[in-house]
C-alpha cells in the first residue's frame, strides 16, 4: 500500500526527472535557451524560477480553493494565476534589487520576463488539474523547480564545451541550444514512466 | 449576477495586488536622502536609489563616461571608502584585481543607498559643466564636420592637448552622453572645436551634424589621460591617428607648432580614401615650412580617380615601413581599438616601451 511518503517522493521524482517540466513538457523554454550561456547565471535563474514556483503555487492554490471554487468561478483561474505570478515577480524584483543587486544586474530584462515563464503557470495549472493537496502541490512545485534548474544547468554545462568547438555559424547560439535541449530531452524519455503519478 | 461578481472580484483582487506592490516599493526601494562626502568634505545631499554617477552630477562633480553610463568604458572610476554595495558583474570585467583591491568602483554601477564616502582625483574635480553656442560648422571630409563652440561670457576652458569633452543630448527618457576629443589650440580659452564624424544611425553624431549656428548644447570636461606630456615637447614624438582620431592630434600639433617644433614630430594619418582625409593641405604646408615636422597620410583603399601617389595600406603597415627604430621617445595613438592594438604592436617591435605609448580609444 502506498504511504504518504512514497506518494510525495513519486511526485517529486516525476516532476524533477521523469516528467521534467522543461524537457518533457517543454515549458519555460525561452529563458532555458537565452540564459543558459553561463553556468553561474543559469543556476541563479533556476533558483529564482524555483522560488517563484513555490511562492506562486501556494498563493494560486489558496485563491483557487478558497475563493474561486466556493464562488463557482473556476474559469477565472488563468487570469488570477497570471495576476498572482506577475505580482510575485514584481515583489521578488524589488527584493533582489535591494539585497542582491549583483544578481539583479545579471538577470536584467530576464527577471521581469519570469512573469511570463510558462513553466511557472504550467506548474500551478497542472497541480490544480491533477487535484493535488496543498502539500502535494508544494512538493510538485519544488520538484518542477529542481527539474527546471537541472535542465538549464545541464544545457549551460554543455554549452560551455560547445563554445570551444567549431559549429556552423548560421546555427548560432540559439540553434545549438535547441539541439542540445532536444538531445537531453530524448535521453530523459528513457526514464519516463519509472514512477507514474496521475497522468497528464 | 455572476458577471457583477466576476467584475467585483477582479477589481478587489487587482486593488489588493497593487497595494502589495506599493507596500513592497516603500519597504525595499530605499527612499530618502543620503550624504556624499568627497575627499573628506561633505559635497551634498542626494536622493537615494539613483546611480552614484548621476548623484555626483547633482553635486557638481562631473565624471567622464564615454559610454554614457552603461558600464562599458570603465572611465568613471572613483575610490569608494564607505557606503558602497557589492561589486557588479560589469565592474569585475572593467576593473583589474589591483583596482578592486584598492576599493575602486565604477560610479555608474554603484547605487546610492546610504551615506557614501569617496576619493576623487583633483583633476576630475576640475571638470565643469558648460552651455556652449555653435559658432561655425565646416564639413572637412566625407561625413566629418569641425564644429566650433563659444563659451558664455566670463567662462574659460583650460585643457591639455589630447583631452576630450563630453557632450549631452537630452532625450525624453534619458540624457545621452558621448565623448569627443578637443581639436582646437589649448591656448584659446573662450572657444573650442570638436571633429565629429557622422555615424550611420548614430544618435549624437546625427544630432551634432544637424546643429545650426547659434544653437546651444551642454558639455562637460575636460577629461582624458592621454595628453601631451610637457616633457615630451623636448623629445621626438610620433602621432598616429586613424580617421577622425586626428582630432586630439590637431590640438597637440597646435601646441607643438606654438613652440616652433623644437624636436622631430611625425604625424601618421590613416584613412580609407582621399575623401576621408582632412586638413591634408594644411599639414603638407606645415611640413614644407618646418623640416622637423613630417606628415604621412596613408590610404588603405584609395580610389583610382583620386590619383593617389602617397603611402598605401593600413596605418600600422605604413608605420612599420617608414618609422626608424628607436627614433622616437613617445607615441600618441588615437583611433578604433583594432587599429590602436596593431599600431601599439608595431611601436613596441620598433623598441618603444609600452609605458611611452599613450592611447585613447573612441569606440566602446
Amino acid at each position: 500500500m502506498e504511504t504518504v511518503q512514497t506518494t510525495l517522493f513519486a511526485i517529486l521524482f516525476t516532476a524533477a526527472i521523469s516528467e521534467n517540466i522543461a524537457l518533457y513538457y517543454f515549458l519555460g523554454t525561452c529563458p532555458l535557451i537565452s540564459i543558459s550561456s553561463d553556468l553561474k547565471t543559469s543556476f541563479s535563474m533556476g533558483v529564482t524560477v524555483s522560488m517563484v514556483m513555490l511562492l506562486t503555487i501556494s498563493a494560486n492554490f489558496a485563491i483557487y480553493h478558497f475563493v474561486l471554487l466556493p464562488l463557482g468561478l473556476e474559469f477565472l483561474q488563468l487570469l488570477f494565476f497570471i495576476l498572482i505570478i506577475s505580482t510575485v515577480v514584481q515583489l521578488l524584483e524589488s527584493f533582489l534589487d535591494r539585497y542582491f543587486p549583483a544578481v539583479y544586474e545579471v538577470f536584467g530584462i530576464f527577471l521581469p520576463l519570469i512573469a511570463v515563464n510558462c513553466a511557472i503557470l504550467g506548474v500551478s495549472m497542472f497541480a490544480i488539474l491533477r487535484e493535488y493537496s496543498l502539500v502535494e502541490a508544494v512538493v510538485y512545485a519544488a520538484g518542477s523547480g529542481l527539474g527546471w534548474t537541472m535542465a538549464i544547468c545541464l544545457i549551460a554545462s554543455i554549452r560551455r564545451r560547445i563554445n570551444l568547438e567549431f559549429i556552423p555559424v548560421y546555427l548560432g547560439k540559439t540553434g545549438i541550444s535547441m539541439i542540445i535541449a532536444a538531445i537531453i530531452a530524448m535521453a530523459f524519455t528513457g526514464i519516463s514512466g519509472l514512477f507514474s503519478v496521475g497522468g497528464i | 449576477m455572476q458577471i457583477l461578481l466576476v467584475v467585483a472580484l477582479i477589481n478587489v483582487f487587482v486593488i489588493v495586488l497593487c497595494g502589495l506592490i506599493s507596500l513592497s516599493d516603500r519597504f525595499f526601494n530605499q527612499t530618502g536622502k543620503a550624504n556624499i562626502a568627497i575627499n573628506g568634505k561633505t559635497a551634498g545631499e542626494v536622493e537615494c536609489g539613483q546611480s552614484l554617477f548621476s548623484a555626483l552630477t547633482q553635486t557638481g562633480v562631473f565624471l567622464p563616461a564615454a559610454c554614457g553610463g552603461k558600464g562599458t568604458c570603465g572611465r568613471c572610476q572613483v575610490k569608494v571608502t564607505g557606503g558602497d554595495g557589492p561589486l557588479m558583474p560589469l565592474e569585475q570585467l572593467n576593473l583589474t584585481s589591483e583596482q578592486i583591491a584598492a576599493a575602486m568602483r565604477l560610479a555608474c554601477q554603484v547605487k546610492v543607498r546610504q551615506n557614501i564616502e569617496l576619493t576623487v582625483s583633483d583633476e576630475l574635480l576640475n571638470a565643469q559643466n558648460y552651455v556652449v553656442e555653435l559658432v561655425s560648422a565646416e564639413t572637412v571630409a566625407e561625413s566629418v564636420k569641425t564644429l566650433v563652440f563659444k563659451l558664455r561670457e566670463g567662462e574659460s576652458l583650460h585643457f591639455k592637448p589630447g583631452q576630450y569633452m563630453q557632450v549631452f543630448y537630452q532625450l525624453p527618457w534619458e540624457k545621452a552622453i558621448r565623448a569627443y576629443s578637443l581639436s582646437s589650440d589649448p591656448r584659446v580659452e573662450q572657444s573650442f572645436s570638436l571633429d565629429v564624424q557622422r555615424v550611420e544611425g548614430g544618435l549624437m553624431s546625427t544630432y551634432l551634424h544637424q546643429l545650426q549656428t547659434g544653437q546651444q548644447i551642454e558639455v562637460c570636461g575636460p577629461f582624458g589621460e592621454m595628453f601631451l606630456d610637457p616633457e615630451a615637447t623636448a623629445q621626438p614624438v610620433v602621432l598616429v591617428a586613424g580617421g577622425v582620431g586626428l582630432a586630439p592630434m590637431r590640438s597637440m600639433l597646435a601646441s607643438l607648432l606654438h613652440g616652433g617644433f623644437t624636436q622631430p614630430v611625425m604625424l601618421f594619418h590613416g584613412v580609407r580614401s582621399r575623401k576621408n582625409l582632412y586638413y591634408e593641405e594644411y599639414y603638407r604646408e606645415l611640413a614644407r615650412q618646418f623640416p622637423r615636422f613630417s606628415y604621412v597620410p596613408a590610404l588603405s583603399n584609395p580610389m583610382i580617380e583620386e590619383g593617389w601617389t602617397g603611402a598605401r595600406g593600413m596605418v600600422h603597415q605604413v608605420l612599420e615601413q617608414q618609422l626608424q627604430p628607436a627614433a622616437f621617445t613617445a607615441a600618441y595613438v588615437c583611433g578604433p581599438a583594432p587599429m590602436m592594438q596593431a599600431v601599439t604592436r608595431v611601436l613596441v617591435a620598433k623598441g618603444l616601451p609600452e609605458s611611452r605609448i599613450f592611447t585613447d580609444p573612441f569606440d566602446f
